[in-house]
């Protein structure tokens, strides 16, 4: 509670300290403030608004009032930097300076702010507590070396280096004392860095991600003292290029810490480190060869031709992209090997799988290989469904990355316990789209394969059967008949002349075998396929439904049709009739055959008692399936029964 | 002969039965089924049994099983097969154990050629159909010793499969018996089987030889 004020009245501040910033600017309008001004507007609003948003967090209260107050100091430097330049155009700065004198080193305190955050950093706790000690050190050396700029007897900095100090040189000792502070404040701001590599490295995955962030914008800042350090030594002030990495670093160090907390998993940290260092790399290039070519072609053609600057143009234009790529693949090889790993299996299987060397199923264990992530799933969206199946059809959630073809997920990659992010599984779920897509529709391919073979078994299988029903009739019936009748026959020979036997009464029976061995053979030949089907599939039907003990409304199309079409059309009647009549205790069956679309629908309908078997179905739809048909059956128990077949009767057009 | 008939159509069975009465022979059971056949066979002891390969109670080979049981129970008893169709691999074996007949059932209108089968059968001696043997002669590999025989010792082959006599043959082939002999003697010898005077055991010797030729 205290943190989250702290950052708002920071905020608050921070805000008066810019607008008394301008004002003395307007009052006093030079170059140097203006550049200061622009400093200020560049880091403290960002920072203000990031802390406020970061300090609204949960876990985020310590670290928004650390921007805060970072923003803050930063404030509070430019408002001084620009009342000093104003203060240098009065009459009497004397007056002042005082306050010029205590605030001559309050810079101290956007470092001192810096190391607290890093100290702090992500989780607003410092790492352990052998460090409890150094945020207080730290605001204490800060408060020594401000108050040593104080005291200091050296002149102010320009434009007020002729105002006299207005405190004393202080004691030998304290210059001492005042030395130890200083060193100490660079020392426990290099510390401060340090902690959190070692923060670092017993990080989860998640701090490490938000670790990464900072140390991505944070790379300029342990270097600012140091560098600074270093051109005071050789050149005795500091130049500009310390201030512009220790710049960089202070407007990028907030965002950075506010992305990490709010959103560490915003992008790609690691794919961000690499891009930085690309674009470095490939921008020093290009003005490398830019440089090269105009100034080649200035020996050739005379310096400040205007065909120098085009040819190092064109010649920089010509390198961007393969420079950028080549580049990237080296910086990734080298800072960010899993996602260079990844994309390179992903297009390795996309080549196998071109070459016929691997199927695309292996693109689950390429990918846990390549992202270093042993439970790594890959799902394929099941056709017509929102449900996400693996390749070896086991189920997979859908709570991962997905992949889109067309803005269709077609896919999703779930991270098990590896190192990838989620960008990274973004990028690597963009690029195997394809495979991917490649994956589902062999699957559907074989689900189509399958359940032909499977209908094309049981047509088979449903043949046999038939035959082997056929077979037993013809030896049973028929043929049983027909051996007996020879035998009469025999007998009947045998006792022609002896008069024992009345042949006349045998001639009787034997005719009348025979004519009933003939009516079965008929009856045999009806089940092989109704002759009456010549005469179309009306006369057939009406044959059908005259045999039946009760009447069945017909209403029947009477147009020509294929042979097959009508054959089946006619079997599945007369089954659903069957069943009807058998089964259903119906009082009314309907039948229907309309002709709509192309399609032949046959139903038929009854008012029994429902539940028909689907013993009925497994023959019949196979059939129906074989004409590229379709059947349905709705039986509900006690509410009747309907069977509707659709048989598509001409070819379906290829333009379809 | 006193002869038990086991057959499940009513119109075949009586049929038969009147031919075989006809022919003097003496119908002392008729069953219409496996488990019927099986008593009357046990309690009348006939001469022959007379079982048709299908029948009910599961109306698949109950009589072929029906005749292994009586088979076993009774060494003596002889067996005649009537089938529907040509079965070879198991009609074979039953036939190459002696004392069993398999025959098609339209054999029964040629009256005279089925009686001397039932005859030859309760003799000792064995009956196949010519079907089936037609089927065990039927070509098999390139050096195969039936290639050897000349037409007319593959005639008298086909005969002794099916159960003849030399008599048989010899009035068959319009041979005289000495002939027949010749051809017997050639047969055995281009087969690889040891000749014996009794000739019911020569033509089970010839069965067996074309069973496992068949099988191979």
């Amino acid at each position: 509670m205290v943190a989250r004020r702290a950052a708002v009245v920071s905020a608050v501040c921070a805000a008066l300290a810019l607008v008394m910033a301008v004002c003395f600017l307007a009052a006093a309008p030079n170059r140097t403030s203006w550049l200061t001004l622009a400093i200020g507007v560049l880091v403290v609003p960002a920072t203000t608004g990031l802390s406020v948003l970061v300090s609204r967090r949960r876990d985020g209260a310590t670290v928004g009032m650390l921007l805060g107050l970072l923003s803050l100091s930063v404030a509070v430097v430019v408002a001084k930097e620009i009342w000093l330049q104003w203060l240098a155009t009065t009459d009497d700065p004397t007056r002042w300076a005082w306050l010029v004198a205590v605030t001559a080193e309050n810079a101290w305190w956007v470092l001192a702010t810096f190391g607290l955050l890093l100290l702090h950093f992500p989780d607003g706790r410092v790492p352990s507590r052998r460090w409890r000690w150094v945020p207080a050190a730290l605001v204490v050396a800060t408060t020594v070396t401000q108050v040593d700029g104080a005291l200091a007897d050296e002149p102010f900095r320009a434009p007020l280096a002729g105002l006299a100090r207005p405190f004393g040189p202080p004691p030998g000792w304290w210059q001492l004392c005042a030395l130890v502070c200083f060193v100490g404040v660079l020392a426990l701001v290099l510390a401060s860095a340090v902690s959190l590599l070692l923060r670092f490295r017993r990080a989860d995955r998640t701090q490490r991600q938000q670790i990464k962030w900072l140390a991505l914008a944070g790379i300029g800042l342990p270097l600012y003292p140091l560098l600074c350090g270093v051109e005071i030594l050789v050149w005795g002030e500091p130049l500009w290029f310390s201030g512009a990495i220790g710049l960089a670093s202070l407007i990028a160090t907030p965002l950075a810490a506010g992305i990490a907390v709010l959103r560490y998993d915003l992008y790609d940290v690691d794919k961000a480190l690499g891009l930085a260092v690309t674009w470095g790399v490939v921008t020093a290039l290009l003005l490398a060869v830019y440089g090269a070519v105009s100034s080649a072609t200035g020996v050739l053609v005379g310096r400040g031709s205007e065909i120098g600057i085009a040819l190092g143009t064109a010649a920089a234009a010509l390198l961007l992209l393969p420079a950028v790529r080549l580049v990237r693949r080296a910086v990734d090889a080298r800072m960010y090997p899993l996602r260079r790993s990844a994309l390179t299996a992903v297009d390795e299987l996309h080549r196998e799988v071109s070459a016929g060397d691997a199927r695309p199923e292996q693109l689950e264990e390429r990918l846990r290989g390549a992202l270093r992530d042993r439970e790594l799933r890959v799902g394929f969206r099941v056709p017509g469904s929102t449900a996400y199946l693996d390749a070896g059809g086991e189920p997979v959630p859908p709570s991962g990355v997905l992949v889109l073809q067309d803005d269709e997920p077609t896919g999703v990659l779930v991270r098990g316990s590896g190192p990838a992010s989620s960008e990274l599984l973004r990028e690597v779920a963009d690029r195997c789209s394809t495979l991917v897509e490649v994956v589902r529709l062999r699957s559907e391919v074989a689900r189509a394969l399958r359940d032909a073979q499977d209908s094309r078994t049981r047509l088979v299988q449903i043949g046999y059967e038939e035959r082997r029903r056929m077979e037993r009739d013809l030896h049973d019936g028929a043929q049983q008949r027909l051996v007996s009748l020879g035998m009469q026959l025999r007998l009947a020979q045998r006792h022609l002349d002896d008069g024992t036997v009345d042949v006349d009464e045998l001639l009787d029976q034997s005719v009348a075998e025979l004519g009933t061995a003939v009516a079965e053979l008929r009856q045999l030949a009806h089940g092989l396929r109704p002759g009456s089907l010549d005469d179309g599939l009306p006369a057939a039907l009406s044959n059908l439904v005259r045999t039946l003990p009760m009447t069945v409304a017909m209403d029947v199309d009477d147009g020509p049709l294929p042979d097959a079409v009508a054959t089946t059309a006619y079997f599945v009647a007369s089954e659903a009739i069957t069943n009807a009549v058998k089964h259903s205790e119906a009082t009314r069956i309907e039948l229907h055959v309309v002709r709509r679309d192309g399609q032949l629908l046959v139903r038929v309908t009854d008012n029994g008692c429902g539940g028909a078997n689907l013993g009925l179905r497994s023959g019949l739809a196979d059939r129906v399936a074989a004409l590229g048909g379709s059947l349905r059956v709705a039986s509900p128990v006690g509410s009747g029964t309907e069977v509707e077949a659709a048989l598509p009767f001409e070819r379906p057009s290829c333009a379809s | 002969m006193r002869i038990v008939i086991g057959e499940d159509s009513a119109l075949f069975r009586e049929g038969l039965a009147r031919l075989l009465e006809d022919a003097g022979h003496e119908v002392v059971g008729r069953a219409g089924d496996a488990t019927a056949l099986v008593e009357a066979v046990t309690r009348e002891r006939p001469d022959l049994a007379i079982i048709d390969v299908r029948m009910p109670p599961d109306g698949t080979d109950d009589g072929a099983r029906a005749a292994k049981e009586l088979r076993a129970q009774d060494p003596e008893l002889a067996i005649v097969l009537l089938s529907q169709h040509v079965e070879t691999r198991h009609s074979v074996e039953l036939v190459a154990g002696g004392r069993v007949g398999y025959l098609l059932k339209d054999r029964v209108f040629e009256v005279d050629d089925f009686m001397d089968a039932l005859r030859r059968v309760a003799a000792g001696g064995s009956a196949l159909d010519p079907e089936v043997v037609a089927t065990l002669l039927g070509p098999r590999r390139d050096d195969d010793p039936l290639a050897l025989l000349t037409p007319r010792e593959r005639d008298v082959l086909a005969l002794m499969a099916e159960g003849r006599n030399n008599a048989g043959i010899a009035r068959r082939l319009f041979l005289t018996d000495r002939t027949v002999e010749t051809h017997i003697a050639g047969i055995m010898q281009k087969l690889g089987l040891h000749e014996t005077g009794e000739e019911n055991r020569r033509v089970l010797a010839v069965l067996t030889w074309l069973g496992v030729r068949q099988r191979g």
